[in-house]
């Protein structure tokens, strides 16, 4: 084993080099998420066309009652809130 | 009866052991540094590519090359620091053959001088290093060791108006010299020193130098490696100032009489101790970390007194640079068209002329020859910091000395980059002209702790960020550098407190700019005997910039403060980081206010 200890300054140096090269990418690769910040998305990344349509076609749904009279803002309200947090599928 | 002095009252005080070495403690600060350089690069590399605000480039840029500056200092320290290597002691040499080839010449025990070096201190000073000088012991009774006072002021009873060095010399007993010019200052006082004694080995002390008595007995030993031509010794100051309790400052300042109060102040701060140090003397980081760790490098320099130097070593060098001069002048000679009769009779005249210098004559004498000395090809001297302290001196006692000093040792050092950059010099190893130029490196700083105490005031007035945003990217990549960068000079300095050392590094940009722009002028360096007597006067001049800083950095944040009220502070995450750096510049600056109105308790008493 002796024989060998040479090696082991070299092989500290570049083990410790490795190490410092995979922190700093890791710390590259950081995000706020990772610190249970949840990722905002934006509304078109995950729902279709025929989502859209859907949900716009409600919410007019919506608004024809809330003018007509036919909801009050109470509801209305209510309604909207649904709609708007209904999650996408 | 000694005359009694100010520093009588420390002379119970002990030096602080050398920290030892540790194989482990070295391997763990090279993995950190590792760390610390790697993200110091992805620190930097972010901030140029990503971080400038496009918007205040005026304010954005020249911070951005501050921090550059500063991460080019961390190298440097961290090779500085890389690896401890103390040189083996050995038991003090007796005879020349221990030391030098002798061939066929005859052998003899060595001959020691110990050269005092004097200019315009009290004798009744110099006289307490002559004493302890008396007081080293050898073992071997045949070694020559003889004391000599190198007087520089002209002391010898001629001027009736001047104290009698020559008269303390006699009654000491020691060899007094003298020299009826000051022509190289200190260099030109050891050059005249040199030329009249023929020690194999030679101490220099200044004027306040009190060597221990085993000091020959520790340091001798080194010079059986041929190639050592001078080993320092460690700088140690016995009469920092003590720490003072708060609660009795307090009571002082505010003349408060009634026992009760003055009880309760007690109460509260009894433990709390300041002023320790309060002119930042301790020089033991620089000998115990900086110095000693270039030991590995051969790098250490000489640093004048409390060294011991081997004569054939400064005297080759002088050979060789008058040998180099004479070539010089006589090839510009040979260049101008005069006939040979009148070259012969002008090469004549140069070598007359010409003299030896064995030091530099230069304000920085000390780390020029040094620097001269390693970078010898033919010899490749080689040079030792002992670790232990061997020798006790004084320190500066008020502001303005602190600074004259300072500003000395600046210039000095500033001066050879100019005129001999140490990167540029043939001779001297990688490793070694980094060493050198550290150095001189870190008398630019004040380049750059300017624009760190000037950028939280730009920020405040001009509600402008140096970076885009204090985002999160910001913090993950600055956090990890300055967390590691923290903690791997912690373990480089291990053992030592290097609080009031940063403090001092701050607050002193303002003399060490004064001290870069008279050098870039070209005004010579003066070589200023540094007072080591008290004087209490001329300090407020010196920290007027202090104050402006402060003042400023104050009203600054109370403007902050004033928007952020009214809601129309833009930047609120912006005033917060500003403020705590703000905070951190703020009592890094106050040490010298508090340095320069700082008195010590007895005239304080003699005051009141």
């Amino acid at each position: 084993m002796k024989k060998y200890s040479f090696l082991f300054k070299p092989l500290f140096y570049i083990l410790s080099l490795a190490f410092a090269t995979w922190l700093v990418i890791k710390i590259e690769e950081v995000r706020p998420s990772d610190f249970g910040q949840t990722e905002t998305k934006t509304p078109n990344s995950r729902i279709t066309k025929e989502e859209l349509l859907n949900r716009k076609k409600n919410l007019r749904t919506l608004f024809r009652e809330f003018k007509e009279g036919k909801i009050d803002s109470t509801q209305f309200d209510n309604k909207l809130t649904f709609l708007l947090e209904a999650p996408a599928n | 009866m000694l005359k009694q002095f100010y520093f009588n009252q420390f002379e119970y005080r002990r030096p602080y052991k050398a920290i030892s070495e540790n194989k482990y403690r070295t391997l763990l600060f090279q993995f950190l540094s590792i760390l610390t350089i790697a993200l110091g690069i992805a620190y930097l590399n972010w901030r140029w590519r990503y971080s400038l605000n496009l918007d205040a480039l005026w304010f954005s840029v020249p911070l951005v090359v501050a921090e550059t500056l500063s991460f080019i200092s961390t190298v440097m320290i961290i090779i500085n620091f890389w690896s401890n290597s103390d040189p083996e002691k050995t038991p003090p040499i007796h005879y020349l053959s221990e030391i030098e080839d002798i061939q066929n010449g005859k052998d003899r025990p060595i001959r020691i001088d110990i050269f005092i070096a004097s200019y315009n201190e009290d004798v009744e000073l110099v006289r307490y290093s002559i004493i302890d000088a008396k007081k080293a012991i050898y073992p071997y009774d045949d070694v020559h060791i003889q004391i000599h006072v190198l007087d520089d002021g002209r002391r010898d009873g001629r001027d009736p108006l001047k104290e009698n060095m020559k008269k303390v010399a006699e009654e000491e007993n020691v060899n007094y010299l003298i020299r009826e010019h000051n022509q190289g200052y200190k260099a030109g006082n050891l050059k005249n020193a040199l030329e009249n004694t023929n020690g194999d080995l030679f101490v220099i002390l200044d004027a306040d130098t009190r060597v221990f008595p085993e000091f020959l007995i520790n340091t001798t030993g080194y010079f059986r490696k041929r190639k050592v031509a001078w080993v320092q010794t460690p700088q140690w100051f016995y009469d920092t100032t003590a720490p003072e309790k708060l609660s009795s400052i307090i009571n002082s300042k505010l003349l408060i009489s009634n026992k009760k109060i003055s009880r309760l102040v007690d109460f509260i701060f009894g433990k709390v101790e300041i002023n320790e140090d309060i002119f930042g003397n301790e020089p033991r980081l620089f000998y115990d970390v900086i110095l000693r760790k270039r030991n590995f490098h051969n790098a250490a320099f000489c640093c004048g007194a409390g060294s011991i130097h081997r004569r054939e070593a400064v005297m080759n060098h002088a050979i060789k640079s008058f040998v180099q001069q004479i070539k010089i002048f006589e090839s510009n000679l040979s260049k101008s068209k005069i006939d040979i009769n009148e070259l012969h009779n002008l090469k004549k005249a140069l070598l007359l002329e010409q003299e030896l210098i064995p030091f530099k004559f230069h304000a920085s004498e000390d780390i020029y020859t040094s620097m001269m000395l390693h970078a010898d090809k033919e010899n490749r001297w080689e040079s030792i910091q002992h670790s232990e302290v061997e020798c006790k001196m004084l320190s500066t006692q008020d502001v303005d000395s602190w600074i004259k000093q300072h500003q000395r040792y600046a210039e000095g050092s500033l001066d050879i980059a100019f005129k001999d950059n140490p990167l540029l010099i043939k001779g001297l190893s990688l490793r070694q002209k980094i060493c050198y130029f550290s150095t001189i490196w870190s008398y630019f700083a004040p380049l750059w702790i300017l624009i760190f105490l000037l950028c939280p005031i730009a920020f405040f007035f001009s509600l402008s960020l140096p970076v885009k945003a204090y985002s999160f990217d910001f913090f993950k990549y600055f956090l990890p550098f300055q967390i590691m960068n923290t903690i791997t000079i912690a373990i480089g300095c291990w053992g030592i407190s290097t609080r009031r050392g940063d403090q001092y590094y701050i607050s002193s940009f303002w003399f060490m700019l004064m001290a870069i722009y008279s050098v870039i002028r070209g005004k010579k360096v003066k070589f200023n005997v540094t007072p080591k007597d008290k004087g209490f006067a001329k300090s407020t001049q010196h920290i007027l910039p202090h104050i402006i800083i402060i003042a400023l950095s104050i009203t600054g944040i109370l403007y902050n403060v004033y928007l952020i009220l009214w809601g129309h502070h833009p930047v609120i995450s912006g005033f917060a980081a500003n403020t705590f750096w703000c905070l951190f510049n703020i009592t890094a600056l106050s040490i010298m206010i508090r340095a320069a109105y700082w008195k010590p308790t007895e005239v304080k008493e003699q005051l009141i």
